[in-house]
């Protein structure tokens, strides 16, 4: 079987079964006896899933093992077509509210700004795990983190640490390419690179349509998904409800 | 104890399908704002600080 199909993270949204291969930078669902075979393969193996679902199903083994490679080489492979570069031309008035920032903060605010356009193209042309760890900071799929309730340790972020924060939400509130958590998240990730920072991602249903993808498709409506940041100072953009995608070895090194 | 008749009916198998959702960059854009936890603050995680809190920007 394809074992690239290992390069993803999943989870149980509502009553779906989402994945991100996290290599071709695409989210999926699965229907059918894909939920069941899917979890069947994270504890007992592919050999093992076969066995137990042949037995649950009352079908041939050689059917489910068909079925299954079918299955993960569709998630392995499985691409969004490129699409043209979508953007909005900033506002006059956000152009003139640029021009208000105090010019002791224009440095951070020019930096933050390149390096947007930087995490623009990375999107474009590297794998998450490649940007992530460009940006400094480790893609982790595990259950542990944000929302676990754990106490967050340390002093906090440092005033300019704050500054960059400050910097990026004035950058991406007026971003033309699209103001998302991912970019924001590899943004702050660069700038918050020498507290080691994690970047996590989850999924949650139930959320307005106008935080999710595509809301006409009624389906895809119901499924969000959230990317936030962990130090040891502190998460950022942490939002409630959200439960991290896992993997089975907990983290995506890049390649 | 009585069982119901659903339990113990095993679903009929349907070969798996795999839906394409979208990329990450389209699929993954929750908007929550900056705001990040303080240290030690009691809500945790899981509560936003309130607006203008130490700590937050808009």
């Amino acid at each position: 079987m394809d074992r690239s199909a290992e390069l993803v993270a999943s989870g149980v949204v509502g009553e779906q079964t989402l994945v991100l291969n996290v290599r071709t930078g695409t989210y999926l669902t699965l229907s059918g006896a894909g939920p069941r075979l899917w979890q069947l393969r994270q504890t007992h193996g592919d050999a093992g899933a076969v066995r137990l679902a042949s037995a649950e199903y009352g079908v041939r083994e050689e059917l489910v093992r068909v079925d299954l490679d079918r299955m993960l080489t569709l998630v392995a492979t499985l691409r969004v077509r490129p699409d043209r570069v979508r953007w909005s031309p900033p506002r006059a008035t956000s152009l003139r509210r640029i021009g208000r920032v105090p010019p002791r903060s224009w440095p951070t605010l020019a930096g933050t700004l390149c390096l947007a356009a930087a995490v623009e193209v990375g999107l474009r042309r590297l794998s998450l795990p490649r940007l992530a760890a460009l940006a400094g900071m480790r893609l982790v799929f595990d259950a542990e983190g944000f929302p676990a309730q754990s106490p967050v340790a340390g002093g906090g972020l440092t005033q300019p640490q704050r500054r960059r924060v400050w910097a990026t939400d004035r950058v991406y509130a007026r971003w033309p390419f699209g103001d998302t958590c991912l970019r924001r998240a590899l943004v702050l990730g660069f700038h918050l690179r020498r507290d080691r920072p994690r970047l996590r991602i989850g999924a949650s249903v139930g959320l307005p349509a106008s935080s999710v993808g595509a809301p006409s498709d009624r389906e895809t409506a119901q499924i969000a998904a959230h990317a936030w940041v962990e130090t040891p100072r502190a998460t950022l953009l942490a939002l409630h409800g959200f439960e991290s995608l896992t993997t089975p070895a907990g983290e995506q090194r890049p390649s | 104890m009585t069982q119901t008749e659903g339990e113990s009916t095993p679903q009929p198998y349907e070969p798996p399908q795999v839906k394409l959702l979208g990329a990450v960059t389209d699929v993954t854009l929750a908007k929550p704002g900056i705001f990040f936890d303080m240290p030690h603050s009691a809500q945790g995680n899981s509560v936003p600080p309130a607006l203008g809190a130490p700590g937050t920007v808009s």
